[in-house]
């Protein structure tokens, strides 16, 4: 009997941690008028802003902001596109420029040219014309090399998307997979602007024989074979971003002055995030002024130093720690979105067929 | 007993609401005629083929490795038992985000990205399944059966053929087709560890849901591989009990031999020692991780779990913990009742309570992705907006671990005997009374390691929660993938420190279960 008591307080227990824990939910905000309105920003794992921002913006609009994260950007834009027309929520950030065709061919967003649109850097702005999303922030996907391998052995680090494919550099490179994996997906595309549709294959042929080494994610690269950072890894070159040197240095203990990683400026693909208000929100207005908000110089400046990417507000400031680790190419390598959404399949595609198989 | 069936309905109904309702809810919205013509392809067959070897291979692996430490275990006692049986069984809880970077640490290069690294740590990660589901039947075989063979001259190997594996069967195959359906849809050790060109079907619709964008295809392809698994799993309830034929066990006072008074004692040590070893390689190289950042040792993690001043694209520790313990309460309750209604209807029930019993292990087989992305769709706004509610993740768990409860619980209630219900009637009492003194009273230890098992799927459940989770709600899987995603050294380490405290929990956990067993 004894048994059958204690069974009865676990599923009490259960039923009274859980009304507890159902009490603090997701937000289900009223609809009334004048009453104080929540709005739910989607993001993906990487937005991670400092704690208090939106405090401002709450004060002088009286509109709350609920943040929740999907694991990743392409599993964020695949529930924004399931949902488009009754999203989970109302404002959405973090799709960007490689995944910004399958969003726009689903419907996700409803139109709207942010107050701040005159100060935003224009080429990010000319990615979209009809003005579905605002961009919020730019950032460069590139090789990294590890410093102190090429010093100690006394060899020039390469220097382009040439170089690589060199028997010098054989089996150094480490890439994440463009099938799962953004900045993966960024390099490929690199490639594919340097060299055309006709040369691109027999680039990553070359690649390939050159022993380049295809794994999961970023964080597989970068943690895993990559010799420059915390890994025990053996291959001194790594697709990663041109913010990584400036993060080895903010993230180092003990501190550090000088970043073990350094940036190859011409492997380097311009990936650009942008945020749109989504399609069937209850509250239009106040997620416009969201938008507003995200590319304001208040939240702008914020973002360098908590999410390691550029600020596309032209009057924004970037940290010292930025100007002196990270560098920022003249003329990144770019795609034409639209040519990414005819492309992007059939590129995965050749890609699994040509180094998957 | 046509009341009998009826019991089925509730665990039934459970599925139908949110696995059929969403599943068929994803379909009608994604499939259209081109997504088919993923089925026309070679794909579909060439990673189903490689889905289906390397689950064979993982589940036989898994018998292997697990079997003699099996009946170390059962048949010996020593000192330190209990806990080596913990620590053996805390495996299985830690999610495989976790058990994928432990091995990542420990294979040596040449074994990365490999089929044997999947099928070595499917093989690690399952050794739980079989130490407890055929444990527990190779302790009530009665010592007096094998010692009488032995007198009368059978062999070792003999005894083993003879007396004992023919008792242990009903558990062997009900351990090897839930390893089998584990490995056949593993999808977090087949990424961390198989690297990009090994494909299996549920990581392929991951892939192409969530990278990609192809969530017809996707959708296409859950569909076939459920139909698929579903078929084998109802020809092994139809057929399975024609073969393996289940016998009553009586409850026995197990006597275990002390290890040095065995036969052969330092066989049994040797396995112990051999198990552990393998056991606990991949916990320390979480335990180290935990105590570097970068290339040097340091107990910043440590430290940052413990001060008030988290780091920034940190996680709530604390809070991670007390979700997930929140949410496997909610999934346990759950699970359980249905767990067992749906096995004594599958039992007592005829033909419509196997249905049940089939019906059941629906989850197993359809990939959680497929289920998370179908109750996004289902039930949005226009149906109480449940999937921005703190219930849908302990909800999908409890999905999720519904067929192993059903799984656990059918060979028990099968080898109840009859006679002991009917004498029981005779007696008067009614069929609820009936039910708590003869079923639920034998059944209370199956009970109890399914409630153990629901608990371990609900804190390592991955898929599911990933797509589910809202804020303030992370669960310790979803905020170790975070951590693990991220930029900085730190942050890394931190990750480490957290599947360590979850390593840490669970072994105590099964210590907890294990003297609780050992008190009754």
């Amino acid at each position: 009997m004894m048994r059958i008591r204690l069974v009865t307080l676990a599923v009490g227990a259960a039923l009274v941690v859980a009304a507890c824990g159902g009490s603090d939910s997701a937000t289900n905000p009223a609809t009334g008028n004048g009453e104080p309105v929540t709005l739910t920003l989607l993001a993906h794992e990487s937005f991670t802003p400092s704690e208090g921002i939106f405090d401002e913006f709450t004060a002088s609009t009286g509109i709350s902001v609920d943040v929740v994260r999907s694991t990743d950007a392409g599993t964020l834009v695949t529930k924004a596109a399931l949902t488009a027309g009754a999203p989970e929520g109302d404002v959405l950030w973090g799709v960007d420029n490689t995944l910004l065709s399958r969003a726009l061919e689903a419907g996700v967003f409803e139109p709207y040219r942010s107050a701040t649109a005159e100060f935003l850097d224009v080429d990010a702005l000319a990615l979209v014309p009809n003005d579905e999303v605002t961009p919020v922030d730019t950032g460069d996907v590139c090789i990294n090399y590890d410093k102190a391998w090429y010093a100690d052995r006394n060899v020039a680090p390469p220097t382009s998307l040439d170089d690589l494919v060199d028997a010098r550099y054989r089996s150094q490179l480490v890439v994440p997979n463009p099938l799962t994996s953004s900045p993966g997906l960024a390099f490929l595309l690199a490639s594919i602007a340097k060299y055309g549709d006709d040369g691109w294959t027999a680039w990553w042929e070359k690649l390939r024989d050159n022993d380049v080494l295809v794994v999961e994610s970023w964080s597989d690269a970068y943690y895993g074979p990559f010799s420059g950072s915390s890994g025990k890894g053996d291959r001194p070159l790594v697709v990663s971003y041109a913010s990584s040197p400036p993060a080895e240095v903010v993230f180092a203990d003990p501190p550090r002055d000088d970043a073990p990683t350094a940036v190859i400026v011409d492997t380097c693909f311009r990936q650009v995030e942008f945020a749109g208000v989504l399609r069937g929100t209850k509250y239009p207005d106040q997620a416009k002024r969201l938008v507003d908000f995200l590319t304001s110089v208040a939240f702008q400046n914020d973002l360098p130093l908590t999410q390691f990417v550029y600020p596309v507000h032209r009057d924004a400031t970037l940290p010292d720690v930025f100007v002196r680790h990270s560098v920022r190419p003249d003329a990144p390598l770019t795609l034409d979105p639209a040519r990414i959404a005819a492309g992007r399949t059939q590129w995965l595609d050749t890609f699994s067929s040509v180094m998957l198989r | 007993m046509g009341w009998a069936a009826l019991t089925g309905l509730p665990g039934v109904a459970w599925l139908a609401l949110f696995v059929g309702v969403p599943v068929v809810a994803l379909v009608v919205r994604v499939v259209d005629t081109d997504s088919l013509r993923v089925m026309r392809t070679s794909v579909p067959w060439r990673i189903g083929w490689f889905t289906l070897w390397q689950a064979v291979l993982s589940a036989v692996t898994t018998l292997v490795v697990a079997l003699p430490v099996t009946w170390v275990l059962a048949r010996h006692d020593f000192r330190m038992r209990r806990t080596v049986r913990a620590i053996v069984v805390s495996g299985f809880l830690l999610p495989s985000v976790v058990v994928g970077t432990a091995f990542v640490g420990l294979l040596p290069e040449g074994l990365q990205r490999t089929w044997i690294a999947i099928v070595v740590a499917h093989a690690w990660f399952n050794v739980a399944v079989v130490l407890r589901v055929v444990g527990a039947r190779w302790e009530r075989i009665d010592t007096g059966l094998t010692d009488a063979a032995a007198l009368l001259g059978a062999a070792p190997l003999r005894r083993m053929r003879t007396v004992t594996l023919p008792l242990l069967a009903p558990s062997l195959a009900a351990a090897t087709s839930v390893v089998f359906l584990f490995c056949f849809t593993s999808y977090g050790i087949v990424r961390l560890l198989g690297g990009p060109g090994r494909v299996t079907i549920e990581s392929d619709i991951a892939l192409r849901a969530l990278q990609i964008g192809d969530i017809g295809s996707a959708a296409v392809l859950a569909v076939a591989q459920a139909v698929f698994l579903v078929g084998v799993a109802a020809l092994s309830t139809t057929i399975g009990p024609r073969i393996v034929r289940g016998v009553a066990l009586p409850r026995i006072a197990v006597r275990r031999i002390r290890i040095g008074a065995a036969h052969r004692p330092w066989t049994a040590r040797t396995i112990v020692a051999s198990t552990l070893v393998v056991v606990c390689a991949p916990l320390v190289t979480l335990v180290v991780g935990s105590l570097r950042v970068g290339s040097a040792w340091s107990l910043a993690g440590w430290r940052s779990l413990f001060s008030g001043d988290p780091l920034r694209g940190s996680v709530d520790v604390i809070a991670a913990v007390s979700t997930s313990v929140r949410v496997a309460l909610v999934a346990l309750v759950i699970a359980l009742v249905l767990g067992a209604f749906t096995a004594f209807a599958a039992v007592h029930g005829g033909r419509r309570g196997r249905f049940a019993d089939t019906v059941a292990l629906v989850p197993l087989a359809i990939s959680p992705v497929t289920v998370g992305l179908g109750i996004i769709v289902a039930f949005g706004p226009n149906a109480g907006n449940l999937r921005a509610s703190w219930w849908i993740v302990p909800i999908a768990h409890s999905l999720v671990a519904l067929p192993l409860v059903v799984r656990l619980l059918v060979p028990v209630l099968r080898t109840v005997p009859s006679g002991l219900r009917d004498a029981a009637a005779t007696l008067g009492a009614s069929p609820w009374r009936r039910l708590r003194t003869v079923d639920v009273a034998l059944a209370r230890r199956a009970l109890a390691g399914a409630g153990g098992l629901v608990v371990a799927v609900s804190v390592g459940e991955f898929g599911a929660s990933s797509l589910l989770t809202r804020r303030g709600a992370e669960t310790i899987p979803v905020a170790i993938a975070r951590l693990m995603a991220r930029t900085g050294d730190v942050l890394r380490t931190q990750a480490f420190v957290l599947s360590t405290v979850l390593a840490v929990l669970c072994i105590a956990a099964m210590i907890l279960v294990e003297r609780g067993d050992a008190a009754r």
